[in-house]
């Protein structure tokens, strides 16, 4: 312990650990919990530092204690740490070992960071929309966590969307078409204004002024114009209607939707979002209409909570979302 | 506004185009799969990316094999928590198996509560387990593990002021 947390140890947070500990027990009297009834009462700090402690020892746990049997799984488990010794030797090198004990286990969130945002051109990170003014004069507009690579030469003006999405207002220019190319298929401007996303193992594209020629990998090509929505796979061409004022209101901080699934509307807000949500199954089928902030995630839960008979429950950096 | 682009200066990307197959190689040949390899190259360097040392590294290799050892132990520690707790869960008297979305869910609480501990020595780390998870008193603890009162209300204080300081520190 370095002196700074020591300093954290407040005489009210030393307080709050006794009464933890001697709460715990198993051994407390009612002398006891009148005493501690009494602490409480007498000061906010202590009430504070109570709230403090309890949280700090409950919140990690809790999630095991849902599941029956899973406490004493989870003691089993847990009371050991460190590796086998099999492996202890395949690590063997220095002092390693004494400094990776207290690593967080932060990986699997980090994961979705995709390398290649490293090597690309723009990139927005979680909860970040970015505007970016591109050499020719277009305007981009990146949704959160996109990534994007921009090719520009005399001949042709190249943007690879690795992933998430964006919008673009395009400076003309008759000499160099520019196209939007995502893993399914190029998006060829033929006017002005649109927006390309990546879904799994889809883009869609919507248009808000003039239009745009879409030709995915299997060669398939169609003219999307004006108010227009089109998704496409590497072999499919799906026309989806107007529902461009839906899918382009992230431009403003808005999810907007008209009977799509939770499970899909909770998608959209993962990129706003650190840490993990997590849907059930069942919950994710319920229907969902409505608007909801992106830049406030929580707040966006909390109606839909509101709405819907579901309940939001976070852990820690896990929000859970079930049925209620 | 735009990031700028990480060039073919940018140290990582040196670094990368440099080490990264010789890194897949060295993380396959402990893995045994080289899936997990490109994965846990993948996240090494994710890693480095914090470093402040990145442009001036004397041994470029040596550093890197400092972090993916870090990364390889997460990732084993991961592994063997996991299977260590799914046979406690099918050896219960009464055979416990959650499915894949709870599972999801517990093994995240696991990996929690395995990091909020670390650095704890063997018995604190029993002790408190002991008495948060399975609700033991203090007394069946020392029963158990065959120790003082006075010690395992010592390991439960030091636990959960370790639980606390912790807290404190993923707060800021």
């Amino acid at each position: 312990m370095s002196g700074r947390s020591l300093a954290a140890l407040t005489p009210a947070v030393r307080e709050a650990i006794e009464w933890s500990v001697r709460l715990g027990s198993g051994a407390a009297t009612a002398a006891d919990r009148d005493a501690f009834e009494q602490w409480q009462a007498l000061d906010a700090s202590h009430r504070q530092a109570w709230q403090a402690v309890t949280q700090a020892t409950h919140t990690p746990l809790n999630p095991l204690l849902e599941v029956p049997g899973s406490a004493s799984a989870a003691t089993r488990a847990l009371r050991s740490s460190g590796l086998s010794l099999q492996r202890r030797r395949l690590l063997r090198g220095g002092s390693v070992l004494l400094l990776m004990l207290g690593l967080p286990a932060l990986l699997t969130v980090q994961r979705r960071m995709p390398l290649d945002a490293v090597f690309s051109d723009h990139y927005s990170g979680t909860g970040e929309r970015r505007r970016i003014q591109l050499a020719d004069g277009s305007v981009l507009l990146l949704n959160a966590r996109t990534t994007v690579e921009v090719a520009f030469s005399a001949e042709a003006r190249v943007i690879h969307l690795r992933h998430g999405e964006l919008n673009i207002q395009v400076a003309r220019d008759p000499h160099r078409p520019l196209e939007v190319v995502t893993a399914q298929g190029r998006v060829r401007a033929l006017g002005t204004r649109f927006s390309v996303a990546t879904l799994d193992q889809r883009s869609a594209v919507s248009v808000q002024q003039h239009s745009v020629q879409v030709r995915n990998r299997a060669g398939q090509s169609i003219v999307v114009d004006s108010g227009q929505t089109l998704r496409f796979a590497d072999d499919a061409l799906s026309p989806l209607g107007n529902e461009q004022g839906r899918l382009d209101a992230w431009m403003e901080g808005r999810l907007e939707v008209d009977d799509a699934s939770l499970g899909s509307v909770i998608d959209a807000l993962r990129p706003y979002r650190y840490g993990v949500l997590r849907v059930s199954p069942a919950a994710a089928q319920l229907r969902v209409f409505g608007v909801f902030p992106l830049d406030d995630s929580d707040r966006a839960l909390q109606s839909l909570a509101q709405v819907l008979p579901i309940s939001v429950e976070a852990f820690g950096p896990i929000t859970l979302i079930d049925l209620r | 506004m735009s990031n700028p682009r990480p060039s073919a200066q940018h140290p990582l990307h040196l670094l990368y185009a440099e080490h990264h197959h010789w890194l897949r190689g060295w993380l396959a040949r402990r893995l045994n799969s080289h899936a997990d390899a490109a994965d846990l190259t993948h996240d090494t360097f994710l890693r480095t990316l914090t470093s402040p040392h990145l442009g001036q590294l004397d041994e470029p290799r040596a550093f890197l094999c400092m972090v993916a050892k870090r990364v390889l132990y997460t990732f084993w520690r991961r592994g063997e928590l996991e299977r260590a707790y799914l046979e406690a869960l099918a050896n219960l008297p009464e055979p416990v198996a959650p499915c894949e979305e709870t599972l999801a869910v517990l093994r995240e609480a696991l990996e929690a509560v395995d990091a909020l501990l670390a650095g704890l020595p063997a018995k604190v780390r029993h002790a408190f387990l002991l008495n948060r998870l399975e609700g033991l008193t203090h007394q069946q603890i020392a029963d158990q593990m065959q120790v003082s009162l006075s010690s395992v209300e010592r390991w439960v204080r030091r636990a959960v002021t370790h639980c606390y300081l912790a807290q404190l520190g993923a707060g800021t």
